[in-house]
């Protein structure tokens, strides 16, 4: 698409200003959407995207205040207009989508009425009329039973129901331009990319046009067609998608996007055994009493010295759980783990207490792992046999942070320098194995590139092996150099980086890395053949089928697998598989380990 | 269902728990109510005699169990000091207070709930400052000040009102409820303060909701918002309207007194006066009984308010 | 805080008196009804049982007695046409009683029903709380159906004042027909009074109404009494501004001044006999075991600007235990440990307290008829001119008792309000086996004998010297600091006509007619 010959803009924003008291978010912005036209807007975090957004609706969060500019909606400036006008436009010309779905919804009324609620707003509809609108909406979007869904609270719904129901509220009275702001951010990788579609589907259908905030370059690069970057509260680059990807122009989309431009690591060549997992099982009780929770079902796993193993999986996987079992932050249940040879099953208290430091954890929210209180030499102090300051510096400088910081507190540093300082800690002890739990989730785009650079280059000093645990798949893959993958407790896959990036064979493997959204225009999700799609959404780890966890959604299960508990099977190309049917297409020799 | 019914039997227990620490405290005040009874210049052998008769010479264990027994079939006991039927005393004061206390809470509630949503809407607008101005003012204004300030001001400066006392039903409409205006005002004031603070803080916060922020994008009505912002305001008034509503029962001690209303709490500043043990501990049962089905009347309301807790 | 509120309260009404606002009170008079307001909630109405002075101006209009004292504190006949006649040795009292008295319940009043209300309230299985006041009753002889006599085992003068206050006289076999319960809680028709029980609603009011076949004909002139209580000092008040009350007791104290000048109100004050004000000192414990201590506290007191600056008057400052008003009061002696800084340090340098001149005071927290609190805090400050440190602790009213009835106390302050005669307090201090005996811990038996002398005399030629004497015995021994008598005030409004504040504490309705 050719953004000079453009058909007249369907909005056109100019010199858009909003400040938070003296604080300026939104600085003098101008932009142009075309009908139909799908528009990525980027940014770091407190770049000014969720303001912006919100001011196209002619909004703005208390105490900010839009200060100059026009906001043009098909010709008319949304500014000048009085609030009942800006009203009626809103919902009918210019939805919006922000992100948690179901802090979305009110949550103490039906999401039928709901529903209801916006399309009488906009069209000239009985409240008869508007609920069974409402129900013929949610028939649309592939629900069944419409009118009992009509009857729920946004509780009793999934988050996928959640973000198609606010679909239908945003485009149920037709408007020509959607604000989606982070629609994604906290979900699932399938359930993302089946939004994503869904979304993508639908605003192509009724030609209308998407602004789609985002952090997710992945995201843009798989559906927009245009991409604004946003800096500082200002646009600093506009351009096509496939040029902007082939070349970014500003220094942000450049460093986020340079990671892809680096060769990911080698695995190291000798891959003595730092760990090994055999039948490593955890279940929980629910608090009734009754119900257990499959947590981790027979995990096997090695991990090699100077190696990284990833462990991808989506929420409820079980991936979390197995990296406290091998540091016996929780006791497993079952099965036995080898460190350094070692079972730490059967360690005494004294031997535990050694090997704890030689195996160390990375947790997702640095925050929590800090002791407020106390100053950041305090803190890698204690990781230390004795307080060493010489070694403290030393420590803050492996991990790139000025050791003038060693007198801080935590709360005096952004989260990325609190992720280092824990990065800090955990190398403090020399460890040989470093379990990284979700260590970038809580990070902006920039701080994520910068903590697996880090993590890459102590790697390369230290030789220290790592289990990457994460539900960022392109993090996964910058990182690791062997790839398990989770499912409902199990590893259902389990091979090298390539081996599950390029060809996953296991059929939730190819459904996860199929919504895995690369950050390349040229591998567009939207542009491949589905046919790595599961049906419905993962089911309850309480109570889980008999057979193969998959049966239920799997194009490929066949009738067995439905009654028999799938062994993990070793491929001819060295990988494993959880798979009945596609092992014994590949010729398996069946696993002397069955699970 | 079964829910209701553990509430409501764990409310039992507390009760039963209340009733034991109570009586263990009030038999540990120092003076005889013999003392009260046989006045200032009996003997000691009188007062010997008369706990005797009364059996306050029991240990209060056994004295605890025997007064149980006589709750359990219905009948409270009899006051040491005067003797009065202790049931008959609770049912005569008990509606008064209850009244009392019943248009206090009304009052508060609809003055405080609409203040509060209005500042809330018009944050640091005019009408914040004077909801502001009205909350600072009912908590730091004594109840009892404020009582005699009404009465100055309501009864002896204007005439509208009585200055005191209580005019029954049974007297009319108008004098009764002339009568309950001023008492009502100064006990219900200090909880329009309470609860139109809590009120404006949790619609304020639900108005930062981003529902309510979808909402307005949506283009929905002024209207419409505000019922998504109530519904979801109000579990934290309503929780904030209970206890109100309990303490309340504390507070008409004070109004009671100044304005000579024959209730309960009266009741119970007499009897704490008169060591009257029985009276203190049954009144100040009944009190936590109120307080208790307040509470249990708002877990119903939030149950209905709130489909998330209704499992 | 309570100050402000009350000035207030006043600065409003006199507003509205201004601007004619405060009502003649249509509703409240228009039928009749006197309405009263009291402070406290009677436990009792039983004569026999009463304690508290409240309830005596409800009591005492439904019961009477013998003999009744008049405004001005004299003994005059009630029940009885005359005064008794008297043996000399004031043994032997015989009434003479009135021929034209019907009790409510129209039943004729003789000397049957005197003699067994009297023997009634002395069995002690009766329980009465004012059966020793009149334990030295022997024996009841009925001469005829107008005329009994009362033998007693010793000389014993009180009784006459005693019986004024905490007796009444009730029909023959009454108690068993009607129960002690009934007297206690609604004695209708069970006295020869001028006001009939109607109604008690406990903590709201108590209502009375005409006896139309009272004996004395033409009162009362109201045809129903409401007494309301209403224990808030600053409500009661509103209740007179407003006209829901024509007459109040208690006002005040510090109010009474502005009271006096606020139009459409009248007041009025008297000493009360029985009001004795003093600081019970115990003199087994030191620093009181020492008598000059005793008297440099005394002398260092100011009772004078105390009467005036903290209680507007409503005190009779004396340091001796007889009002300044009374026929039997001993100046000498007031003047003997009266204020007197320079003689209070003499005393004190004698003591053996000189060098640790220091003491404990229990003062009530909540006041009882009488707040003591503001005084100490003067009397403080007096003593401490002197070099006295005295230390000021509040305690519940019940429990300072208790401490004073076991003799544990220091000191403390707590009046007690007595029968309005000039030994009841002494005897029962400074005599050997009564009930605060132990909170004095003194007796002498030169005053023994000088009260059971006095309990010869009915009359005042006889009787005053005597009195003086006990007061030049205490005065010398200084077992105590007394401080003064206690005033009772009222305060009505201008269409009560015949009401005065009377000698005994209590409200007198029986004469007050609404003009």
């Amino acid at each position: 698409m050719q953004p000079e010959a453009a058909p007249p803009a369907l909005l056109s924003v100019r010199d858009l200003t909003v400040a938070y008291g003296g604080r300026t978010a939104v600085q003098a912005v101008n932009l142009d959407i075309a009908p139909g036209e799908i528009v990525g807007l980027t940014g770091d975090s407190g770049s000014g995207k969720s303001t912006l957004g919100l001011a196209l609706l002619g909004l703005a969060r208390p105490p900010g205040r839009i200060l100059a500019g026009e906001v043009r909606l098909s010709g008319a400036d949304l500014l000048t207009l009085s609030e009942p006008q800006r009203r009626s436009l809103r919902g009918r010309e210019v939805g919006l989508i922000v992100q948690n779905p179901r802090a979305s919804l009110s949550p103490l009324h039906m999401i039928g009425e709901q529903i209801g609620a916006v399309l009488k707003a906009h069209l000239p509809l009985d409240g008869a009329a508007a609920d069974a609108r409402a129900v013929d909406l949610l028939r649309n979007l592939g629900l069944n039973d419409p009118e009992r869904r009509a009857k729920a609270y946004p509780h009793e719904i999934s988050g996928g129901m959640a973000q198609r129901v606010l679909i239908a509220m945003a485009l149920g009275a037709g408007p020509r331009l959607l604000v989606a702001d982070e629609p994604t951010s906290g979900l699932d990788v399938t359930i993302q990319a089946q939004f994503l579609d869904e979304l993508w589907k639908t605003a192509r259908d009724v030609g209308s046009a998407v602004l789609l905030m985002t952090q997710d370059l992945g995201i843009i690069a798989n559906y927009c067609d245009r991409v604004l970057v946003m800096q500082d509260g200002a646009i600093v680059a506009d351009d096509v998608t496939k040029r902007f990807f082939a070349a970014p122009r500003d220094v942000y989309s450049r460093t986020l996007l340079s990671l892809e431009r680096v060769a990911p690591p080698v695995a190291p060549g000798d891959a003595a055994i730092v760990l090994e997992a055999r039948g490593l099982s955890k279940s929980f009780r629910l608090r009734d009493g009754r119900k257990v929770l499959q947590a981790v079902d027979h995990a096997d796993f090695v991990i090699g010295r100077g190696e990284t193993l990833g462990l991808v999986g989506e929420s409820g996987s079980g991936k979390t759980t197995v990296g406290r079992c091998l540091l016996r932050l929780i006791e497993p249940d079952a099965g036995e783990v080898l460190f350094e040879g070692r079972d730490m099953g059967r360690a005494t208290p004294a031997e535990l207490r050694r090997l704890r430091k030689r195996i160390q954890i990375v947790f997702q929210d640095p925050l929590d792992a800090l002791d407020p209180r106390w100053t950041i030499r305090d803190i890698i102090n204690e990781a230390l046999e004795r307080p060493d300051a010489a070694r403290v510096s030393e420590l803050l400088g492996f991990v790139g942070l000025d050791p003038a910081v060693a007198k801080l507190k935590p709360r005096a540093l952004s989260a990325g320098a609190q992720q280092r300082v824990s990065i800090a800690r955990a190398i403090a002890a020399e460890p040989a194995l470093i379990v990284l739990d979700e260590p970038t989730s809580a990070l902006t785009p920039l701080a994520r590139v910068e903590i697996v650079r880090l993590l890459r280059d102590l790697q390369a000093r230290l030789g220290s092996s790592y289990l990457f645990i994460s539900h960022d798949l392109s993090t996964v893959e910058h990182l690791s150099h062997n790839v398990a993958v989770m499912y409902l407790g199990q590893i259902v896959e389990i091979g090298t980086r390539e081996q599950i990036f390029r060809s996953p064979r296991h059929p939730y493997a190819k459904a996860l890395l199929a919504a895995h959204l690369a950050p390349d225009p040229s591998r567009r999700r939207v542009d491949r053949i589905e046919d790595a799609k599961l049906a419905g959404e993962i089911p309850s780890p309480i109570d889980l089928p008999r057979g193969c966890y998959l049966a239920g959604r799997c194009p490929e299960a066949v009738a067995s697998c439905r009654t028999q508990l799938q062994p993990l099977r070793t491929l001819r190309d060295g990988r494993q598989i959880r798979c009945t049917p596609v092992a014994e297409r590949d010729g398996a020799k069946t696993d002397p380990v069955a699970a | 269902m079964f829910v209701i019914l553990g509430r409501v039997l764990s409310s039992l227990g507390v009760l039963v728990a209340v009733s034991i620490v109570l009586f263990t405290l009030v038999h540990a005040i120092p003076v005889s109510p013999a003392r009260v009874v046989l006045g200032g210049d009996a003997s000691e052998e009188d007062i010997a005699e008369f706990e005797r008769d009364n059996g306050l010479d029991r240990p209060v264990i056994v004295q605890y169990l025997s007064w149980a027994g006589g709750v359990m079939k219905g009948d409270l006991g009899r006051s040491l000091i005067d003797n009065t039927v202790i049931a008959v005393t609770i049912s005569q004061t008990l509606p008064v207070t209850l009244e009392l206390v019943l248009w206090s809470f009304c009052l508060a509630l609809v003055i405080a709930v609409p203040l509060g949503v209005l500042s809330a809407y018009h944050e640091d607008r005019w009408i914040d400052h004077l909801a502001r101005v009205v909350a600072t003012l009912g908590v730091s204004i004594p109840t009892f000040w404020l009582g005699l300030m009404l009465i100055a001001w309501g009864a002896v400066g204007l005439g509208w009102f009585p200055a005191g006392g209580y005019v029954p039903w049974s007297a009319g409409a108008k004098p009764h409820l002339l009568s309950m205006t001023l008492p009502s005002v100064s006990l219900g004031l200090y909880y329009v303060a309470i609860i139109s603070r809590m009120t404006r803080s949790s619609v304020g916060d639900v108005l930062m909701a981003d529902h309510v922020r979808v909402s307005r994008a949506m283009g929905l009505s002024r209207g419409r918002i505000l019922i998504y912002v109530l519904r979801n305001a109000l579990s934290p008034v309503v929780t904030v309207a209970a206890m109100s509503f309990g303490y309340m029962f504390g507070w008409a001690l004070i109004v009671e007194q100044v304005f000579t209303i024959p209730g309960m709490s009266r009741a119970l500043l007499n009897a704490i006066f008169r060591r009257d043990y029985l009276v203190i501990v049954n009144v100040v049962l009944v009190i936590t009984a109120m307080f208790l089905v307040a509470n249990l009347i708002a877990d119903l309301l939030y149950r209905w308010l709130d489909p998330r807790t209704a499992r | 805080m309570t100050d402000l509120n009350r000035r207030l309260l006043l600065k409003s009404a006199a507003l509205a008196a201004g601007l004619d606002l405060i009502r003649i009170p249509g509703a409240f008079a228009q039928d009749g009804t006197l309405n009263i307001a009291l402070p406290n909630n009677p436990s009792t109405l039983d004569p026999i049982q009463t304690s508290n002075h409240d309830a005596m101006a409800i009591s005492n209009a439904i019961f009477e007695n013998l003999l009744e004292v008049d405004l001005d504190g004299n003994v005059v006949p009630s029940l009885a046409h005359k005064l008794p006649v008297i043996n000399d040795e004031a043994t032997r009292f015989t009434f003479d009683l009135r021929d034209d008295v019907v009790f409510q319940n129209g039943a004729k009043f003789t000397a049957e029903d005197v003699k067994y209300s009297y023997e009634y309230m002395l069995d002690p299985k009766n329980r009465s709380v004012r059966r020793t006041l009149f334990a030295p009753i022997k024996e009841i002889v009925i001469e005829s159906p107008t005329r009994i006599v009362f033998n007693l085992s010793q000389p014993y003068r009180p009784w006459l004042q005693y019986m004024t206050k905490f007796m009444g006289i009730f029909p023959k076999g009454s108690r068993e027909a009607k129960g002690d319960d009934a007297f206690k809680l609604a004695p209708a028709d069970l006295g020869t009074g001028p006001g009939v029980f109607v109604t008690w609603q406990p903590d709201s009011h108590i209502e009375l109404k005409r006896n139309p076949n009272y004996w004395r004909k033409g009162v009362p002139a109201w045809s129903r009494v409401m007494a309301r209580i209403v224990p808030e000092d600053a409500t009661r008040l509103a209740y007179l501004m407003t006209g829901q009350a024509h007459i109040i007791s208690s006002p005040p104290p510090r109010d009474f001044e502005r009271l006096k000048t606020t139009p459409g109100i009248q007041t009025g004050s008297k000493v009360a006999i029985g009001g004795m004000w003093f600081m019970q000192t115990n003199t087994k414990r030191a620093p009181f075991d020492d008598v000059n201590f005793r008297k440099a506290v005394s002398c260092a007191i100011d009772r004078k600007s105390i009467a005036k600056d903290v209680f507007y008057g409503l005190l009779d400052a004396t340091a001796t235990p007889a009002p300044t008003g009374v026929s039997y009061y001993n100046a000498e002696a007031d003047k003997a440990v009266g204020y007197d800084p320079e003689k209070a340090k003499a005393f004190l340098a004698k003591s053996k307290y000189a060098d640790k001149a220091e003491f404990e005071l229990l003062v009530p927290s909540i006041p009882y008829l009488f707040d003591a609190k503001d005084g100490a805090l003067v009397m403080q400050s007096q003593l401490a001119k002197i070099g006295i440190q005295m230390k000021i602790t509040p305690m519940e009213q019940p429990q300072i008792l208790t401490r004073a009835i076991a003799g544990t106390q220091v000191a403390c302050l707590l009046p007690l309000m007595a029968p309005s005669d000039p030994t009841f307090i002494i005897q029962i201090c400074f005599t050997n086996n009564q009930i605060m005996s132990k909170s004095s811990g003194y007796t002498n038996p030169e005053l023994d004998a000088a009260i059971q002398e006095s309990y010869k005399y009915t009359d005042a030629a006889r009787l005053d010297p005597v009195l003086k004497k006990i007061q030049a015995i205490l005065v010398e021994d200084c077992p105590n600091i007394f401080l003064g008598f206690v005033g009772v005030a009222n305060a009505w409004r201008a269409e009560v006509k015949g009401f005065k504040p009377n000698t005994g504490l209590t409200m007198w309705i029986r004469d007050v007619s609404l003009g």
